[in-house]
């Protein structure tokens, strides 16, 4: 018999991935901020706001997990992304319909069923509007993505991370000319992982949202 | 004319009631709202922080880092911007209220002030305030060159980075042209947290959200006393 116990738990302060706090929302915890800070008071990350949550120490076992997650975070912000596709123009649309075939695949190995069915409307999404605006999608990624917060069992592992989450696209200007942009920003992740036959992990779901401070 | 004045007065005169010392910041002018002239105290100052209002940039728990609100409400009053009314400032949680003093030691301000979701509110909320003019969200939309004809210089672009219903964030549109940052060209605004001047609308060029984000325009009603 499974036992749900968790074997470890760490990380005692919850990261806020749900990004409650997000511009000036924190304001409302104190209905009246002083002008000059006081050095004395506590700082975003001790009380668990988020936004610069320390990471826990590695264990054996968080290796294969963070790249599960930073696997599952690239495909997701590289999904129809046809590698080579030269800049300044829309990428081929038989190359199109063949990194979509591929990323279906990836999906189906890296998401559980509900992720999954997410990820392959965002993947519909990515290669439709490739098609039918200025628009090409050239890359995407984690850089740096920190555990710093963790409770797994022998099925189900619960992970708050965050990591620097980017984007390259191109987009046509009303002169014609092509302008590449590379956003990023500081982001928290919110994994739920299980166990599947063969001993390895899938994303059941995740969440992001911009860490506080770190909004475009 | 008068207001202005009265607003040169802001610290001169402090007031004492019940032993504190209490300063209003840029009194409420009797015009009606000036969409171009908060245009125009948001492009100076965009880059800078206007030291009589509070001044949220810092990550200290209170502020995430997050000043866009604290911003657009001061372009939105001063009355060297669009010179709009404080309403209320009594209570600092009642989104029918919108207000900022200064009671001689720390800045106080109702959350409609300083938090995006709060002010969209009072915008709603507040009559005449502003008035929804729809939404961006697809990336077609996001890409459009410009916003819709019925938002103006001096209106507000607010920002949903998940389209969860939850407004994170806010700017003023303030006219059109080429982001000097992204060199893309169409409507732009201004906005603080991550300081920006003359960003293309929508802020796609900078918001690896993009395919998630929703940006709602609200039309700031030019009869605002």
């Amino acid at each position: 018999m499974i036992s749900m116990k968790p074997r470890y738990v760490r990380g005692g302060a919850i990261v806020a991935a749900a990004a409650a706090v997000c511009l000036g929302l924190a304001v409302s915890a104190d209905p009246q901020p002083a002008a000059s800070p006081d050095p004395s008071m506590p700082k975003l990350a001790d009380v668990g706001a988020g936004a610069a949550a320390p990471a826990l120490p590695p264990t054996a076992q968080d290796a294969p997990l963070r790249t599960l997650m930073s696997n599952a975070i690239t495909k997701h912000m590289q999904l129809g992304v046809v590698h080579g596709s030269p800049n300044g123009q829309k990428p081929d649309a038989a190359a199109l319909a063949h990194q979509a075939q591929s990323d279906t695949a990836d999906i189906a190995a890296l998401f559980g069923q509900s992720q999954a069915q997410k990820e392959q409307a965002a993947l519909a999404r990515s290669v439709k509007f490739q098609t039918d605006t200025d628009f090409h999608v050239l890359g995407g990624g984690v850089n740096d993505l920190q555990i710093v917060n963790e409770t797994i069992t022998d099925t189900t592992a619960t992970i708050d991370a965050t990591g620097d989450e980017w984007s390259k696209f191109e987009s046509m200007n009303p002169d014609g000319s092509w302008i590449v942009s590379e956003p990023h920003g500081v982001t928290n992740y919110h994994f739920v992982l299980t166990h599947r036959a063969g001993n390895a992990w899938i994303v059941d779901s995740y969440e992001d949202h911009y860490a506080p401070g770190h909004t475009p | 004319m008068t207001s202005r004045t009265r607003a040169l007065r802001r610290l001169a005169a402090p007031l004492v009631l019940a032993g504190i010392a209490v300063v209003a910041l840029p009194a409420s002018p009797a015009s009606a709202y000036s969409g171009s002239g908060a245009a125009v105290y948001a492009d100076r100052w965009a880059k800078s922080v206007n030291s009589n209002y509070p001044d949220y940039h810092s990550s200290w728990w209170w502020s995430s880092g997050s000043d866009c609100t604290n911003f657009v409400s001061q372009a939105l009053h001063d009355p060297t911007g669009g010179g709009m009314d404080y309403v209320g400032g009594s209570s600092t949680t009642d989104d029918h209220q919108w207000w900022a003093h200064w009671n001689g030691s720390s800045f106080s301000n109702s959350h409609s002030w300083s938090v995006a979701q709060d002010f969209y509110t009072f915008l709603m909320w507040h009559y005449p305030g502003g008035w929804n003019e729809g939404s961006a969200h697809t990336l077609s939309e996001q890409q459009t060159t410009y916003t819709p004809n019925s938002v103006v210089t001096g209106d507000v672009l607010f920002y949903d980075w998940e389209s969860d219903g939850h407004i994170d964030h806010d700017g003023i549109q303030v006219g059109w042209g080429t982001d000097p940052d992204s060199k893309k060209y169409g409507n732009y605004q201004d906005q603080h947290s991550n300081d920006r001047y003359h960003a293309f609308w929508s802020l796609i060029p900078y918001n690896e959200k993009w395919s998630t984000t929703t940006i709602t325009f609200v039309h700031v009603d030019p009869r605002n006393p």
